[in-house]
């Protein structure tokens, strides 16, 4: 990867941050761009040929009477 | 008596208050004088209650004077993790944007324990809302691990691993999301449980993520969480996540008999998927040699992969992380920690589709647990990588760059204790974890006490 392409790279991914609405520090921004392969990382292990009925993991009881 | 007073496991201590030969004042001052000392070093607590200690000492004495013995933890020193809600005293969360927060009421577990007659020794060191750290930018320093003092003491329930290892408290109250009762118990060679999702009370205490939340004790023993947890354990109609389950007596469970136990090794976690370092390595295949000594069957199991696992919990916490956190990070970044600021940041980029998929995969992989303890009574799988690091090495995105060993069970909710299973050549400790089935606390509680039994770690202490 040449050096524009990373340079590129990164200013892409601080439009993102800001986009968010933050305001980090150049040195902030660089050190969370270099972390940012390890995050793709992870969201790209995360299952997605899900059947459209696959419930979450989550639990909601409405909190009514029973009687 | 030949152990000093701050030697003294609960188990230990307990009769001796029952019957009137040890008083909670002295063991009490005894405490407060070791904190005094030592904890200048350690750095294993944010703030030292000593007038609320005595007072709790005095009445517990008063109380079983009269002959109103409460239980194993009456008359007990115990400290609790900064993040949990304490009537009347400070709780910062360790951190700046809560530098001047009193609540009014306990947490649900701090009620409990109070309800068990326990002394309260003070507040522990965390990382920043249970999340950023080890940071140098923080109202307060993180703490340092008893062993040596330069190195980490594993987090985020890092002052109570600390506390405990060095003899600062009896036991202490942690929380884990990701692993931060277990990666502390790891690196400061004491034991902790996860208890079920859903066991102890989260009233009360500030949440990293919901849905992956624990509280549980840590301690020098077993056995001695075992008491901790018999008194938090149990159901609480003011958190949404609690079970309403019945509290089986834990005590009871630590009959010490592994003979006819069947126990799956998830080996491929720690040397397969990942490799952990030659000392954990080691310390797991003893381990495994101890278990089969005693009787219990010991035979290798396949998971889905730890990646999975920890992309699955990642995705979860820093979503949830991020929602508690957002107004407040953008209103006022200045005034979290450097490190907490920028792994949360950089979680604004997960999506909402990152979550719910999370979500989903979450109920697959708690079933293919669910289904694995169904064929043995418990799983084993190592703790950490590694003995404890260097202080000063650990990498601001860590918990990015590497899975946790941990949290598949943070993911799957299953209890899960660590206990100590060996020390390095440089005489560092580590630890394995122990897993069983959903509300199997009992049985998890007693692998961890005859594998404590059955080996001299409990021994050892650190020389501070």
């Amino acid at each position: 990867m040449s050096d524009d392409t990373s340079g590129a790279a990164f200013e892409a991914f601080a439009v993102r941050i800001r986009a968010l609405g933050f305001n980090p520090s150049e040195a902030s921004l660089r050190e969370m761009h270099a972390a940012m392969p390890h995050l793709e990382a992870m969201r790209a292990r995360l299952r997605r040929s899900f059947a459209y009925a696959d419930e979450p993991a989550h639990v909601f009881r409405p909190q009514g009477d029973d009687r | 008596m030949t152990a000093p007073l701050h030697q003294l496991t609960i188990a230990e201590a307990a009769p001796l208050i029952e019957r009137k030969e040890l008083s909670p004042v002295e063991l009490t001052d005894a405490f407060l004088a070791r904190i005094e000392a030592v904890d200048p070093q350690l750095n294993a607590f944010v703030c030292v209650t000593p007038e609320r200690a005595r007072a709790d000492a005095r009445r517990a004495a008063d109380e079983i004077a009269a002959g109103n013995y409460r239980g194993p933890l009456h008359g007990i020193p115990v400290g609790i993790k900064d993040i949990y809600d304490t009537a009347g005293i400070l709780t910062t969360c360790h951190s700046h944007v809560h530098a001047d927060r009193v609540p009014e009421r306990d947490a649900r577990s701090v009620e409990m324990l109070r309800d068990a007659g326990s002394v309260m020794l003070g507040k522990l060191a965390t990382h920043e809302f249970a999340f950023g750290g080890p940071s140098w930018d923080l109202p307060f320093p993180p703490a340092r691990n008893p062993w040596d003092k330069t190195r980490f003491t594993g987090g985020s329930s890092s002052g109570s691993g600390a506390a405990t290892a060095g003899g600062l408290a009896m036991a202490a109250m942690g929380s884990d999301t990701a692993g931060s009762i277990r990666m502390p118990a790891h690196f400061c060679g004491v034991a902790g449980i996860k208890p079920t999702y859903g066991r102890v009370s989260r009233r009360g205490v500030a949440p990293l993520a919901f849905s992956l939340d624990h509280c549980g004790p840590l301690a020098w023993t077993a056995r001695d969480c075992a008491l901790v947890l018999q008194a938090v354990a149990g159901y609480d109609p003011a958190d949404p996540g609690s079970a309403d389950r019945p509290v089986p007596d834990y005590a009871a469970a630590l009959d010490g008999d592994l003979k006819g136990l069947r126990i799956g090794v998830v080996r491929h976690f720690y040397d397969g998927d990942e490799h952990a370092d030659a000392d954990v390595k080691a310390a797991m295949a003893a381990a495994l040699e101890t278990f089969a000594g005693t009787g219990a069957t010991v035979e290798e199991v396949k998971l889905s992969p730890l990646q999975d696992f920890h992309a699955c919990g990642m995705a979860i916490m820093l979503s949830e992380a991020y929602a508690i956190h957002e107004p407040v990070l953008k209103a006022t970044p200045e005034k979290y920690g450097e490190i907490f600021r920028d792994r949360l940041m950089l979680s604004g980029l997960l999506t909402s589709a990152d979550y719910v998929q999370a979500l989903r995969m979450r109920r697959q992989l708690a079933t293919e647990v669910d289904a694995m303890l169904t064929r043995y009574d418990v799983l084993v799988t190592a703790s950490g990588w590694s003995p404890a690091p260097e202080l000063g090495t650990v990498p601001k995105f860590y918990l990015f760059e590497k899975a946790l060993l941990t949290i598949p069970f943070d993911v799957s909710g299953h209890p899960a204790m660590t206990v100590c299973n060996g020390f390095s050549a440089s005489g560092l400790p580590v630890g394995m974890q122990i897993v069983g089935p959903a509300f199997g606390d009992a049985t998890v509680l007693r692998v961890g006490d005859a594998y404590e039994r059955a080996t001299e770690w409990r021994a050892r202490r650190p020389k501070i």
